[in-house]
């Protein structure tokens, strides 16, 4: 990924009201987080450049991030950028699941490009198990809820980025 | 209303579940609502997400029923959940005269502390729009030895052997039934007749709440279905995922 994508993404960040954002292409990771009014930014170098080439067997999951570092940028205005992304929310009160059951995968992922009529979680209230299909298209930016937490009715669950 | 419950039926021998068989069936072929789907045995069947349900083959009663209760508002689907507990406690109760049948919050049937059946409903929504509902249902009739020692089956407690299809039909007519009341949005009268039959209402049981043992006394449920609690003199309502409901015993029993 070229700095300017990596700036680019970060303009996206603080504009854009969200406060994370995770990029995966191929074997590179980038995730942005936005703490009150500062942006961090972390990126993974591709698998092969961070596993060290000795012949001890190693996890691959040691591949620390090479490079870490902060940039600042100014607060995000949330108003002006509310317009670009569509919230999904909890059309009822229950509980939030990201898969069918734990051994499964899960319906979405950040990232993920997703149709109307698209199956993006599961909201349970008294052992009912409600499929909550998406009436939009667009791509996953970001997951606003926690596996299994309670949601209210209208809590925000998805932002989607439209995809005209 | 006409009948529609089991008005077309499918038989698969044995099946993961019934609800996921059904859900498959009808990606594929237009199905009529009310459409049934049974099974001898169930290898992997569904209890809340990852509890089993535990039965031997050609033993019990393992169905799913595709009902498309548009009519129904989401904020009002809980009485889909109490028409279904409600049909199935009733039709246990006409083959259990002598005993006390009830539903234990959310959906699960009991008596004299033991559990006989479960329901499990998984609806599609699409927005605020509810297409349609997979109604699950187990009930444990002619088996007479569970691993689990809370499970009872209906053999079990009146020594009979009972004919699956003979009570599969009644079953039906009684699903029928209050699904009629439901879409008639008899909706008060439903509630009224779930804490009616609800275990331990009125009564102080043991819940478990963040990992800490309370006793509460459990008041009833709202229109949300989460069960109200008064714990310490102040009432509380609860998703089941934020409990942990321990006992399957009214102290009256």
């Amino acid at each position: 990924m070229e700095l300017k994508e990596i700036k680019e993404l970060i303009k996206l960040v603080s504009d854009a009201g969200v406060t994370e954002v995770e990029v995966e292409r191929g074997d590179f990771k980038i995730s942005i987080k936005k703490t009150d009014d500062k942006v961090t930014y972390v990126q993974q170098a591709p698998m092969v450049t961070s596993v060290a080439m000795t012949e001890q067997a190693r996890p691959a999951s040691i591949s620390a991030p090479v490079n870490t570092e902060k940039l600042e940028a100014p607060a995000a205005k949330t108003e002006s950028v509310n317009g670009n992304f569509i919230t999904i929310k909890s059309p009822m009160i229950g509980t939030y699941y990201k898969s069918p059951s734990p051994d499964k995968p899960n319906f979405v992922q950040i990232g993920d490009e997703i149709k109307v009529g698209q199956v993006l979680c599961i909201v349970e209230a008294m052992k009912l198990f409600n499929e909550i299909e998406s009436e939009v298209s667009g791509r996953i930016v970001k997951i606003l809820v926690e596996n299994a937490s309670p949601v209210e009715y209208d809590q925000p669950l998805f932002l989607v980025e439209p995809i005209k | 209303m006409n009948p529609i419950t089991g008005n077309h039926i499918i038989f698969i021998e044995e099946t993961g579940s019934t609800n996921e068989a059904l859900k498959l069936e009808e990606q594929f072929h237009q199905l009529p609502e009310g459409t049934v789907l049974y099974t001898h045995y169930q290898n992997k069947g569904k209890g809340q997400l990852d509890a089993k349900w535990e039965s031997e083959p050609a033993q019990n009663l393992l169905l799913s029923v595709l009902y498309a209760p548009k009519f129904l508002k989401i904020e009002a689907q809980m009485y889909l959940n109490l028409a279904v507990a409600l049909a199935c406690r009733h039709f246990l109760a006409e083959l259990l005269p002598e005993q006390t049948l009830r539903i234990k919050w959310p959906n699960d049937l009991v008596v004299n502390g033991h559990k006989i059946g479960g329901i499990l409903i998984e609806n599609s929504l699409a927005g605020s729009q509810l297409k349609t509902s997979i109604v699950g249902i187990g009930i444990n009739v002619n088996q007479l030895k569970f691993q689990y020692n809370q499970a009872i089956s209906l053999a079990q407690i009146t020594g009979k052997n009972y004919e699956l299809s003979v009570l599969r039909k009644r079953l039906y007519e009684l699903l029928d039934q209050y699904y009629t009341a439901l879409q008639l949005k008899k909706f008060d009268w439903l509630k009224n007749q779930y804490e009616n039959h609800l275990l331990q209402k009125g009564e102080t049981a043991v819940f478990i709440i963040n990992g800490q043992k309370k006793k509460a006394e459990i008041m009833g449920i709202g229109h949300q279905g989460k069960l109200f609690l008064m714990i310490d003199g102040e009432i509380f309502s609860f998703l089941n995922k934020e409990l942990v409901y321990c006992s399957l015993k009214s102290g009256n029993e």
